[in-house]
């Protein structure tokens, strides 16, 4: 026979219907230990600058001497322009921008999320490069706030002084745009946006943001510097470079090799990610995990870390310097290695294109590229395809008979052979054919499953609308109203389904399959968008493969030992509860809650952050969770109770009528 | 509940269009950035036939050029006089008009599918009848299929005037059922004319057109029968066979009207243009492929790499082989006519130069026509898997578009990979309909072999 017959007659042998669970827990287990071999040698690789052009720490950098006063001088201003009141102090900034020579423009900007006002203004720069044809463009960027919300007067002061410093040189072969938004996160997304259209950005009830009056080229790459020394200074011990955009979006890794191979190569200094101790000696096992862990942590919230995250969307890689500690390197340091990375990206001809794209950083000399990482996200994505193509394997079954095996509904009861012989008649002739040939297959009711998961998707929509639109006062009520009618709302969903619909276990096994059908695809496609969010989302949402409708009172047919005792009304509402509770627990509002309570964050702030993100970043991590995996659960409730809330009497008088 | 069940037993045709026009036009009303976004997808518009590119050429008819000059405008002339009536899609009236418009042509479609599905043609026609006549599907589902098919209500919105060639298939199909020669060759050159590929369906057109025509002339003879059988007789009833059409007869004049139907049109077209230079516009656009934007097809990126020597003798190798399937699709369901129609709209939907997903919606939707054989393709073939993947091509290739023209972190090799998975999917769910058709034909002469696995000996 032809192999893709046997295969096909496989299809009906009783082993590979048992097999979908243990398949899944297979696929899970795999793919959640995959992570934790990423960090070995084995796995990972030392990171390299791939774009021949770029020379990393091959220039002498001449920034120094006289320049330290200038600094100086500069830091001083900043200081004294941050006492006054702010359109006095963009109008400070403007004047020195100017004495540099730089064209000026400012840029106000408001976004209202959450019944709160954001708004600022963005004062540039341009520093139109003399010998250079003015279709390309890098940006050098101090935020006035950094994410702390401390005042970044050495950093806004080296970006003067570099823009002073980089003036004077002819070599630059694409212009130079010194940027200076009011904070870290809101001011470069306004900044980014209005670059990227031809005329302002539609003003939405959320967002205002003015057209730029001066633009330059196509933006190849931005660097921020972050560095909230006072104004007496402050010598910090190594650089924290950031790289995470919006949405998990990362900068190509070139941008982040070169800065590093500067940084710690031609200045020495260390250079450290995510606020951990520098892998320079931090290098073990336990290290390297740990930032994965934060990198997935923060590329899984999808927000801006930096003034840098606002670029990557845009297809600007961008990165942010941040310093950190105290040690004994200083901002002319800083400087240097700053003007040697502006050397380096002037160098690029092409955008940059030969380096990774999708990374997870183990340390900043050490790197897991996309093959290595992605199968784990994909395993867990597939342990849900395999458990729906189970069950719908299994709903094309024969449901078990009338009388024979009635109440028993744990067990699968494989296909039903009925010896004998059928009478078959073509037009005038009559043949006798034996009947075990004849495969029964049932048909599926597929309507009312597809119609429930469409429903609750769509219901999805409702608690996502009210947290990312309400305002402040009201966020931390509505979460707790999602999460108290999450816990009563599938089961009335399940009394409906099975009561009103007279619900089939056929379709019970469809509508699970159809829900984790959708899982299985949203998360494959999200792990090539936002690994660390699918791998997240995944891992939380994998019970629900698991999830079968519960027995009732004395039908377990697990053993019989258990059968006994749930057959008493005390073991069996124990045995109810326990599963409830842990259906609870792996909600999305459960969850958040106990996030919350375990990082230490405040859950009025959270939910802010998300509201701010969806309607003024364009962060979709909210959605994903309340339109994708919330909806998920909740069918998961529905199935897992939809045997509990069956009317007995019904059940009864139906197998009477039959 | 009850009431609604009743209304829907009642007036199932009114319910479903209504709810399908309902979701339309609210999704046009809600959301009234959706439809221009989703007309710039590439997924959903071509060149060839993108909303979009019809607002250029009609903007530069009504200033009194001819829009096939700049080389941007690429489709039926016919269309623009009818949308000069309608008022600028800019705005939000035009914009709901313009969905109103296509809404109607869904419904007109979704009608004529409702009507060749109970004609039942499917699974009788003039030598053939199915053992599993009873598994079709009621009409009001391939209807609904259609309608509420994702695929048809996001085309809809985003309106690519190759729904107006879908309706004139579809509308063809419809009036050969019917065994209206002269209609169904005309609607089929107004497909013809606005896209070249329904020109392939002429020969199973036909084909079912005379397998229609001939049932009817003998359902004179089945009423003969059926009076014979009410007078006790039971001997059987002769067909005249010289009564029925002769079939050269017939293929000439069912050709000879599409040729007379396209030149009218040509015409037609010639008088409300300044110039001829419609036709190599529009029919040379689609031999020589100029245009090499990406969208769910197999030829744009074959073409961006070919070397111009090469390049004729491809193009006509790919045009080739899509013909090649029209004749040997009708000379082996010669039984099925109805089934030669449906599969060579399946090879046109995959092999076409510039395919939709639109144009996959309209296919799968025609394949519920044959919705007697699916308990062959769900049994023995893989039919779930199929669907499946094309589910999972729907959503990842938005995603690597995504990827590939705005985050810049893809290429366009990750695009064309799922444009190739999704035309694996349609291309296996074709072979499972052949498979199923062929073996239900060999089925109703074996019985003995229903539910058995087929070997080769």
């Amino acid at each position: 026979m032809a192999l893709s017959t046997r295969l096909l007659a496989f299809r009906n042998s009783p082993v590979l219907l048992k097999l979908p669970p243990y398949l899944s827990a297979l696929c899970l287990a795999i793919g959640i230990s995959w992570l934790f071999t990423l960090p070995l040698d084995a796995y990972s690789r030392r990171t390299y600058v791939s774009e021949n052009a770029i020379l990393p720490g091959q220039v002498h950098t001449y920034f120094g001497g006289s320049e330290h006063n200038v600094f100086r001088a500069y830091r001083q201003e900043v200081y004294h322009l941050s006492q006054q009141s702010e359109s006095d102090r963009n109008a400070g900034l403007a004047r020195v921008m100017t004495e540099i020579g730089l064209k000026v423009a400012s840029q106000p900007y408001d976004f209202t999320v959450a019944g709160e006002g954001i708004n600022g203004t963005n004062v540039y720069g341009l520093l139109q490069g003399p010998r250079a044809d003015a279709t390309e463009a890098m940006v050098l960027m101090a935020a006035y706030r950094n994410s702390n919300n401390d005042i970044n007067y050495s950093g806004i002061a080296l970006a003067l002084t570099l823009a002073r410093y980089f003036k004077r040189w002819s070599i630059w072969s694409k212009d130079i745009l010194l940027l200076i938004p009011s904070d870290s996160v809101y001011g470069p997304q306004a900044w980014a946006e209005a670059y990227h259209h031809s005329s302002a950005p539609d003003a939405t009830p959320y967002r205002n943001i003015s057209r730029l009056p001066i633009k330059a080229g196509a933006l190849q790459a931005a660097v921020a510097l972050d560095y909230p020394a006072g104004p007496w200074g402050q010598r910090f011990e190594r650089l924290d470079v950031q790289y995470d955009g919006i949405n998990g979006a990362l900068p190509n890794l070139d941008l982040l090799n070169t800065a590093v191979a500067i940084a710690s190569g031609q200045m020495g200094i260390q250079c450290s990610l995510h606020g951990l101790p520098s892998s320079h000696q931090h290098d073990s096992y336990t290290d390297r995990l740990r930032t994965l862990a934060e990198g997935l942590r923060s590329q899984a919230a999808g927000h801006a870390t930096g003034p840098h995250s606002a670029f990557i969307p845009y297809h600007v890689d961008a990165i942010t310097l941040k310093t950190v500690g105290d040690g004994w390197h200083d901002e002319m340091s800083l400087g240097r290695t700053t003007e040697s990375l502006f050397r380096s990206i002037n160098n690029l001809l092409e955008h940059l294109h030969q380096s990774f794209f999708f990374y997870i950083l183990l340390g900043a000399g050490r790197f897991v590229s996309i093959g290595n990482y992605l199968p784990a996200a994909m395993l867990i994505a597939g342990s849900f395809t395999v458990t729906a193509l189970g069950l719908w394997a299994q709903s094309g079954q024969a449901a078990a008979s009338v009388g024979s095996d009635a109440g028993k509904i744990g067990t699968t009861s494989g296909k039903e052979k009925s010896e004998g012989f059928e009478v078959v008649k073509v037009g005038g002739d009559v043949a006798l054919v034996a009947t075990s040939a004849i495969m029964k297959r049932v048909e599926r009711k597929m309507l009312l499953p597809a119609v429930v998961v469409l429903a609750v998707h769509l219901l999805g929509f409702v608690p996502l609308y009210a947290l990312v639109n309400l305002p402040r006062p009201y966020l931390q009520a509505t979460l707790l109203t999602i999460a108290t009618s999450s816990l009563v709302l599938p089961l009335i969903v399940s009394l409906i389904v099975v009561r009103s619909f007279q619900v089939e276990k056929q379709q019970l096994q469809l509508l699970q399959s159809f829900s984790l059908l959708l899982l299985g695809a949203a998360m494959s496609t999200l792990a090539t968008l936002n690994f660390s969010l699918a791998f997240v989302v995944g891992v939380l949402a994998s019970p629900l493969s698991f999830i079968r409708p519960l027995p009732r009172a004395g039908e377990m047919t697990v053993s019989k030992k258990l059968d006994l005792w749930t057959q008493r009304a005390v073991g069996w509402t124990v045995l109810q509860s326990m599963v409830y509770m842990g259906w609870v627990a792996i909600s999305p509002p459960a969850i958040l809650y106990e996030a919350c309570w375990f990082l230490e964050l405040d859950v009025e702030h959270v939910l802010v952050e998300v509201a701010k993100g969806w309607n003024a970043q364009g962060v979709y991590t909210a959605g994903m969770v309340w339109g994708v995996w919330w909806p998920a659960w909740f069918l998961g409730g529905v199935i897992a109770f939809s045997n509990v809330v069956k009317d007995d009497v019904k059940q009864e008088e139906q197998k009477a009528v039959r | 509940m009850s009431v609604l069940k009743q209304v829907y037993h009642d007036h199932p045709k009114t319910t479903l269009f209504t709810c399908a026009a309902t979701i339309r036009i609210l999704a046009g009303v809600l959301f009234p950035a959706l439809p221009d976004l989703l007309s710039q997808r590439a997924e959903l518009s071509t060149p060839v036939d993108g909303f979009k590119r019809l607002q250029e050429g009609l903007f530069l008819y009504e200033s009194g050029l001819d829009p096939y000059d700049g080389g941007i405008f690429h489709q039926a002339p016919l269309l623009l006089p009818l949308f000069s009536l309608l008022p600028s899609p800019n705005a939000w009236l035009g914009r709901l008009i313009s969905v109103l418009l296509y809404t109607i042509l869904d419904l007109a479609t979704a009608d004529c599918l409702f009507s060749i599905a109970s004609f039942g043609v499917a699974h009788t026609s003039g030598l053939f009848s199915s053992p599993r006549k009873d598994r079709s599907w009621a009409p009001i589902s391939v209807a609904a299929v259609y309608l509420l098919n994702p695929f048809t209500i996001l085309t809809c919105l985003a309106r690519p005037t190759s729904v107006f060639t879908t309706f004139s298939t579809v509308l063809s199909i419809n009036h050969a059922c019917q065994a209206k020669p002269t209609t169904a060759a005309f609607a089929l050159a107004v497909a013809g004319y606005a896209s070249l590929h329904p020109l392939m369906l002429v020969p199973p057109m036909g084909l079912l057109c005379y397998d229609r025509l001939c049932s009817q002339t003998s359902t004179d003879t089945a009423e003969a029968k059926s009076v014979a059988a009410d007078h006790g007789a039971t001997g059987k009833v002769a067909t005249n066979l010289g009564v029925q059409p002769k079939a050269i007869r017939f293929g000439l004049e069912f050709v000879g009207t599409f040729l007379l139907a396209t030149v009218f049109l040509l015409g037609l077209s010639r008088l409300l243009l300044p110039s001829w230079k419609f036709v190599p516009g529009i029919y040379m656009t689609l031999l020589t492929l100029p245009d090499l934007s990406p969208n769910p097809g197999l030829w744009w990126y074959f073409f961006t790499e070919m070397f111009d020597a090469f390049r004729e003798f491809f193009l006509g190798v790919f045009w080739l082989h899509m013909a090649a399937y029209s004749i040997p699709f009708c000379l082996r369901f010669k039984k099925q006519p109805l089934v030669a129609v449906v599969l060579m709209q399946g090879v046109i939907c995959v092999f076409q130069p510039y395919p939709t997903a639109g144009d996959a919606g309209a296919w799968l939707s025609c394949l519920c026509l044959l919705s007697h054989l699916f308990e062959l393709s769900s049994t023995h073939r893989y039919t779930f898997p199929a669907l499946v993947a094309l589910g999972y091509a729907s959503l990842l290739g938005p995603a690597f578009h995504h990827l590939w023209i705005y985050a810049g972190s893809g290429n366009a090799n990750f695009f064309y990979a799922i444009t190739l998975v999704w035309s694996l999917a349609l291309l296996i769910l074709l072979t499972d309909t052949v498979y199923s058709a062929l073996r239900d034909e060999w089925e109703a002469e074996r019985p003995e072999g229903k539910g058995k696995e087929i070997r080769q000996i």
